[in-house]
C-alpha cells in the first residue's frame, strides 16, 4: 500500500497542482497558505488549528470545541508542528 | 541498508501486509495476536519488536488506509468535476476497499483515538471535494448537512449489507439509486 500522497507539511491540504506549492514551486514542502517563496512558515500553529477547526465545523458539522480538539491534535502531528501539543 | 536492517524492514511489512489481509476479513478488533503472528508466520517475541502492542499496528493500518483511499480519490477525481462524478468517484474507491472500510464503518467508535482521527481525516479530505461540487450559496442548508448525509446513508447500507445485498457487493447495488436519491435531495434543498 502506497502512501505517496503529498501534502503540506503544516495544514495537511494535498499538494496537487504548482499553484498549491509555496512560491509554486513542487520541490516545495508547504502550501501557498502556510508557506512564503522560499517555503518558511509565514503562518503561526494557532492560526493553522483555527483555520482547520473551521474546516472541520463547515465541512462536517464538528463541535466548536470538539473541533478545536481535532484540529490540534491533527495539527501537531504534521511535520512542521509535531510535538508543539502543549504550546497553545 | 545492512543486512540485518533489511531484514527487519522485510518481516515489518509482511507483518503489515498480513495484517491488511486478516482486518478485512476479521475486523480490528477481532484480530488477535496470535492471528497475526500465524499470517506473517513470526514468533510472538518478534511482533513485538516491530509493534510494541497491537493497537500500534491497528492505527498504523488505519491510517495508511486513510491515505490510500484518499490518494486514489485524488487520482480519480478533478476540480472541475459535477456532483454527480464526484460522488461517483467516491462509491468507486469505497468498492475497491469495501471490505475494510466495511470495518472502518462498523468498528470506528470503538478504535483507538488516532485511528478514529484518521478515519476523520479522511472523511474531511473527501467532504472538501464535495464541497466544492455543490453551489452553497443556493441550498438553504448548511454544507455539512450534505456531507453527513450522504455518508450516513452510505455507511448504513454497509453496516447492514447482509440484509441489503448478501450476495455482493453493496456499492455495486445501490450505487445507481444513492447517486440519483442524492440529487434530488441537493436540487430539493436550493432556494427558489
Amino acid at each position: 500500500m502506497s502512501s505517496q500522497c503529498i501534502s503540506c507539511g503544516s495544514c495537511g491540504m494535498p499538494l496537487i497542482k504548482a499553484s498549491d506549492f509555496s512560491g509554486g514551486d513542487v520541490t516545495h514542502k508547504l502550501c501557498a497558505w502556510c508557506g512564503d517563496s522560499e517555503d518558511h512558515l509565514k503562518v503561526t500553529m494557532e492560526e493553522v488549528v483555527e483555520d482547520c477547526a473551521q474546516g472541520f465545523i463547515e465541512k462536517q458539522g464538528l463541535d466548536g470545541e470538539a473541533a478545536r480538539k481535532m484540529a490540534l491534535k491533527y495539527v501537531t502531528s504534521l511535520p512542521a508542528w509535531k510535538g508543539n501539543e502543549n504550546e497553545l | 541498508m545492512n543486512k540485518r536492517k533489511q531484514q527487519k524492514e522485510q518481516t515489518r511489512k509482511k507483518i503489515f501486509d498480513n495484517a491488511l489481509h486478516t482486518y478485512a476479513q476479521k475486523g480490528f478488533l477481532n484480530t488477535s495476536i496470535d492471528d497475526l503472528t500465524k499470517s506473517a508466520g513470526i514468533s510472538h517475541g518478534n511482533f513485538f519488536i516491530h509493534y510494541a502492542k497491537r493497537e500500534a499496528l491497528i492505527i498504523k493500518a488505519i491510517e495508511e488506509i486513510g491515505k490510500s483511499i484518499y490518494e486514489r480519490f485524488l487520482e480519480l477525481a478533478s476540480e472541475e468535476m459535477s456532483l454527480e462524478n464526484i460522488l461517483s468517484v467516491h462509491l468507486e474507491v469505497i468498492q475497491e476497499n469495501e471490505a475494510i472500510y466495511y470495518y472502518l464503518v462498523t468498528e470506528g467508535p470503538f478504535l483507538p483515538e488516532e485511528a478514529r482521527r484518521a478515519i476523520f481525516i479522511l472523511q474531511n479530505g473527501i467532504s472538501h471535494w464535495m464541497k466544492k461540487a455543490i453551489d452553497t450559496e443556493k441550498t438553504k442548508l448548511e454544507f455539512h448537512y450534505f456531507f453527513n448525509m450522504w455518508l450516513g446513508n452510505l455507511h448504513y447500507y454497509l453496516q447492514n449489507r447482509d440484509m441489503f445485498s448478501p450476495d455482493k457487493s453493496v456499492i455495486e447495488k445501490y450505487r445507481d439509486d444513492f447517486i440519483k436519491m442524492f440529487k434530488l435531495f441537493e436540487r430539493s434543498e436550493k432556494h427558489e
